[in-house]
């Protein structure tokens, strides 16, 4: 009778449980960060780039823009800062551009360091400066239209191959690590530097990664670090059968107990494109669309595939407490769970264009 | 109350809630299944879509709205302008295949399949917090309300052409002709000449037999059911994909399509014929000249 009782109490409270957590109320957007896209396309015969924007949550845009095209003018990872301030850094150049929408009419400021062959890959955006680094270079624009050119090959040894991204790190600082794994005195590690915002000096720091022996892991590549430097996540392929099958894996270390936590694996798992926000892994698009991985436990946030959405879901950026994710007819806003809190329509003139989202950060 | 009687009431109680809290867990498995004519009927009215796209002939109106139906006929006109504008070249034939597979959310082998094979598209996380699993990306159905429901498919259109202009007045090839005119140096002649011959025995068999290129078009259509069955009533479409901007991309506002025809001059074909032969004919001496 007792047992009955018990087995009645318990399934009493896990139903509770179970209602409790299916019932959850979810995020709520409030219109708090604003949606834009930015549409590029090229005037050929006059060799000239127009920037056209669209404002899905405001009613205010900027007027489109014309820019110098002078190989390829996408603006690469483009954002909105705190202050309604746009920035628009490019693939190809040492030039940001700052568009100041808060007056009543738009502005603009270029911000041009003149690098010869620097093709920044990675972008930052903190602290009102924008840090941008190709493979070797990290360039900081700051806030006051000044700048600063560090070349990191110049700092430390081992020797950096390249920087493989930047990501926000803890008080005021950012790191900027190596794509290659590295080994000194017989053990792997991943370099990584840690930029100082405030003075702007750069400190490398080495950090342990899995044991050198395991040699059956091909081109390893470092894709993040956590922002207290506890963790390191790399990626890397293992052959899966005899007939040279080869699999993805991406794995979380933990450089203190030196033991790998959690690994997400995929047979289609992209090598390129991974970034850091928040608490989160992302790649914004790619070959196979994009992907959004809790950095905890490398769990994937949402299975984009099957989001109810008109067509695929082609790119993802950040958007304050949100994630944006974008397909040809509609832009949805994302809760950090995956959930979709808002749908705004993708202007026509937009349609079926390879349109970029301006990102919101605010970790 | 009867003290005999709480030891019925529990036995009755505690299976029931064990019942009900199973229907819970198992709730996303017990989904009722797709309606089978429905595919039935989805499948023909894609192939009739195809057949009318491919042929130029509407034999079943019912099947679309007037709009749709002028969209057909402007679908037909977009291949031969683009081929026309756009790449120089005539169009002789289309072939269009619509593929579809619906979604199996929560499917059971699915699931399976993501437990036991870890080369699945699908992953445990998945599993774990309820998301459906190794779902067919390229068909989904979904009802909008009693009569209409949304329909995402994917569509291959095979454009078969020909190039309208002769290897002989190629632009490149008269621009090598403007180079060769222009040096002295008999290496560089050479080059050109041997440039010339290979750039029109490249061209030479899209002119005399003819290409094809493949559209892969992702569509969304809204369909509706009506008293003789179902009919299209909208489908937006476009060929953008992860990587490249789409060139076939129709939109709809306030119920009419609204086409994108800027694309038919953003084609490198396009910008070829629209540069002068002395331009090209300059830049291929500047290339050749200085690699020698």
């Amino acid at each position: 009778m007792g047992k009955v009782l018990k087995l009645a109490a318990m399934l009493l409270v896990l139903t509770a449980i179970f209602v409790v957590v299916s019932k959850q109320s979810p995020d709520v957007f409030r219109d708090e960060y604003p949606v834009m896209l930015i549409n590029h396309s090229r005037i050929f015969d006059q060799d000239t780039s127009v920037l056209e924007f669209a404002c899905l949550n405001q009613p205010v845009c900027p007027a489109p823009l014309e820019i110098a095209s002078i190989w390829d003018s996408t603006p690469n990872k483009p954002g909105v800062d705190q202050a309604g301030k746009i920035y628009l850094p490019f693939y190809n150049r040492s030039e940001v551009l700052y568009l100041d929408t808060t007056r009543t009419s738009t502005t603009c400021v270029s911000v041009d360091a003149g690098l010869e062959n620097f093709f920044p890959i990675s972008v930052l955006q903190v602290e009102g400066k924008t840090l941008l680094a190709d493979l070797d270079t990290l360039l900081i624009v700051r806030d006051d239209a000044s700048h600063k050119v560090i070349e990191l090959t110049a700092v430390a040894e081992p020797t950096l191959m390249g920087i493989g991204g930047l990501v926000r790190g803890t008080e005021n600082s950012v790191h900027a690590f190596d794509s290659s794994p590295h080994t000194v005195e017989g053990e792997r590690v991943a370099l990584v530097f840690t930029i100082d915002l405030v003075s702007e000096n750069v400190t490398p720091v080495l950090l342990p990664i899995f044991n050198a022996e395991e040699k059956e892991r091909r081109r390893v590549q470092i894709v993040g670090v956590s922002a207290d430097l506890s963790k390191v996540y790399y990626m890397f392929s293992i052959q899966t059968s005899e007939q040279d099958e080869s699999q993805m894996r991406l794995v979380m270390f933990d450089t203190q107990t030196k033991r790998e936590l959690h690994v997400y694996r995929d047979h289609c798992l992209p090598r390129q494109g991974y970034r850091q926000y928040g608490n989160y892994l992302f790649i914004s698009s790619g070959s196979q669309g994009p992907l959004l991985l809790r950095l905890d436990d490398l769990s994937p946030v949402v299975n984009f595939t099957t989001l109810p959405t008109e067509f695929q879901v082609l790119t993802l950026a950040p958007l304050g407490r949100f994630f944006l994710a974008g397909t040809a007819s509609e832009v949805l806003v994302l809760s950090g769970e995956g959930d979709i809190l808002e749908t705004y329509r993708v202007p026509p003139e937009f349609f079926g264009k390879k349109y970029i989202f301006v990102e919101y950060w605010d970790e | 109350m009867n003290r005999r009687k709480i030891p019925k009431l529990i036995k009755v109680v505690v299976p029931l809630m064990g019942f009900i809290f199973l229907i819970i867990l198992m709730w996303p498995f017990l989904r009722p299944p797709i309606n089978r004519q429905l595919l039935q009927d989805i499948d023909v009215l894609l192939d009739d879509y195809r057949h009318a796209l491919v042929t130029g002939d509407i034999t079943e109106p019912s099947y679309y709205s007037q709009e749709m139906q002028e969209l057909i006929k402007n679908r037909r006109w977009f291949y031969a302008e683009y081929m026309n504008v756009g790449l120089m070249s005539e169009l002789q034939a289309l072939t269009s295949e619509f593929y579809y597979q619906p979604r199996k959310d929560y499917s059971v082998p699915a699931l399976v399949t993501v437990l036991l094979d870890s080369n699945s598209s699908g992953t445990r996380w998945d599993v774990l917090r309820g998301r459906s699993v190794a779902v067919p990306v390229d068909a989904q159905i979904r009802v909008l309300s009693d009569d209409r429901f949304s329909l995402r498919v994917t569509e291959m259109v095979t454009v078969y052409a020909k190039y309208s202009v002769p290897p002989e007045e190629y632009p490149v090839v008269l621009g090598a002709h403007w180079a060769l005119e222009r040096t002295a140096d008999p290496l560089v002649a050479k080059e050109l000449r041997e440039y010339i011959t290979s750039t029109m025995n490249e061209v030479r068999p899209s002119f005399e037999e003819g290409y094809e290129i493949v559209f892969i078009l992702y569509h969304h259509m809204i369909v509706q059911r009506t008293p003789i069955g179902l009919q299209i009533i909208e489908d937006t479409f476009t060929d953008r994909d992860t990587i490249f901007p789409g060139v076939d991309n129709v939109a709809w506002v306030d119920g009419n399509f609204v086409r994108d025809t800027s694309t038919f001059t953003t084609t490198a074909e396009y910008l070829l014929y629209h540069k002068s032969v002395e331009e090209i004919g300059k830049n291929l001496l500047k290339r050749y000249t200085e690699g020698w």
